[in-house]
């Protein structure tokens, strides 16, 4: 080995100076600055940024974050692909959903609602779902005929389901569901809301994992809590196995999105959690 | 049927330098590794068989250097498993302390090594020079990674402004 450049060659301290020499980051290759740009982590929101950034430093680099920034925004969520140049990405479904899908839907990226096929998939605990209000805000002139499948649809499922609940703990007789599904339904200014709603109360009732709570193709781990205009404590007590896993949640969502009429009605509420989680929820509530 | 593995292996570098490493040392690198079992092309296949230097075309004699300081000091890790990969080994950014003060060299080295890493099919230390970098893109905005990195601007102000257009839902919310 030739020792003789080690002190020469060891330059450990140096400050990462820019350089004009033969090698700099476009020297790289397409694959290793995906895998750069695959390597900055952090909150998605940060994560965006820095992508976009780097789209926005030079035309090389461009070519390989925008992809790369858009593919972040998977779209798998509706199944809905959009058009970026000549390449189909998918939307991501994030915090700030409601400017994202409006900016993707009012530049026409998000084509028509019937392409929509609602097998709602999961982005991630940062990540949000779109409501039927969405919908209708930015496809109206589709949402009448959608919705119309959508409760069709429901309804079968809905029938299924009240068969399926014979055997659940809650809802001891049909006719105790019935009156809860009446309940969450009455009063919701949209009836469709209120499916919605019992829906998610059916997957939490029955503590569905993701696989099996695709019946919507919605996953129970991510539910948008802040959607729901009521979810009983009762319910929290099947959706978190431990408390690992309710804390997990309190510290992922921030508190716009948690549910905005938790109440513990009674002591049964908290069964199903020990008494330090009970304690917890009590002062969370 | 591969031959047994040497204790040291020579590495001559692109000006034709000739190494000699540690076989434990030297198969840190995949590349070697498969080359000293005989995975390699058949050009190479007896490579690890004789005395003859491993040819290294694509790296140089100061980056072999620098690359051979990483493996000496990671000869005794564990192997990443293949699963391992894409998943686990991506989930941070921090590197060790050892590693950090390793990497810091000027762009020119930084990027040499990771080059040197992919060639050399040392995804440890390409994750070291990948994070290293992905660290010094975050948080900065474009012109700050233009004089970072010494990049021109190659944009026209309306194809910038298209961009930003496009993309502001990745901007600041």
């Amino acid at each position: 080995m030739n020792r003789g450049q080690s002190n020469q060659l060891l330059r450990s301290g140096t400050s990462r100076t820019a350089v004009s020499g033969r090698t700099n980051l476009l020297s790289l290759p397409d694959e290793l600055l995906h895998s750069i740009l695959s390597e900055i982590n952090g909150h998605e929101v940060l994560r965006m940024r820095a992508l976009r950034s780097v789209a926005l430093v030079c035309r090389r680099l461009q070519a390989v974050a925008l992809p790369f920034l858009w593919d972040r925004v998977r779209l798998d969520f509706f199944g809905l692909p959009v058009t970026y140049g000549s390449e189909e990405y998918h939307l991501v479904v994030a915090p700030w959903s409601d400017e994202l899908l409006g900016n993707i839907c009012d530049s026409g990226r998000a084509r028509h609602v019937r392409e929509l096929h609602l097998s709602l998939q999961t982005f991630g605990s940062e990540e949000y779902e779109p409501t039927f209000e969405h919908f209708r805000r930015w496809f109206p002139d589709d949402y009448d005929e959608l919705w119309e499948e959508l409760r069709a649809d429901h309804l079968c499922k809905l029938e299924d389901m009240v068969r399926n609940l014979r055997d659940s703990s809650m809802y001891p007789t049909e006719g105790d569901f019935h009156s809860d599904l009446r309940e969450l339904c009455s009063g919701d200014a949209c009836f469709e809301q209120g499916m919605y709603d019992a829906w998610v109360e059916y997957f939490a009732i029955h503590n569905l994992n993701e696989t099996d709570g695709r019946v919507l193709g919605y996953p129970l781990s991510y539910i948008p809590f802040g959607d729901l205009p009521a979810l009983r404590l009762i319910d929290l007590g099947h959706l978190f196995a431990d408390r690992d896993e309710f804390e997990q949640y309190c510290r992922v969502w921030p508190k716009a999105l948690r549910p905005r009429d938790l109440t513990i009605r009674t002591s049964m509420d908290l069964q199903h959690f020990d008494s330090e989680t009970a304690s917890a929820l009590r002062t969370w509530a | 049927m591969a031959a047994a593995a040497p204790a040291k292996v020579k590495l001559s570098t692109s000006e034709g330098e000739e190494f000699e490493v540690e076989n434990d040392v030297a198969v840190r690198s995949v590349l070697i590794k498969n080359m000293l079992e005989g995975k390699s092309p058949s050009v190479l296949r007896h490579v690890g068989e004789s005395d003859q230097a491993i040819p290294l075309p694509n790296v140089s004699a100061n980056v072999l250097k620098k690359v051979l300081e990483w493996c000496e000091h990671h000869k005794k890790d564990p192997e990443p498993l293949a699963e391992d990969q894409d998943d686990t080994r991506r989930k941070t950014t921090e590197i060790s302390d050892w590693d950090a003060k390793f990497i810091q060299v000027d762009q020119e080295m930084l990027f040499e090594i990771i080059l040197a890493a992919n060639y050399l099919d040392i995804k440890p230390l390409l994750d070291v020079g990948c994070k290293t970098v992905a660290n010094m893109i975050k948080g900065k905005q474009p012109e700050e990674i233009r004089k970072l990195f010494n990049i021109v601007n190659d944009f026209t102000p309306e194809e910038e402004a298209q961009i930003k257009k496009e993309n502001e839902w990745a901007e600041d919310r």
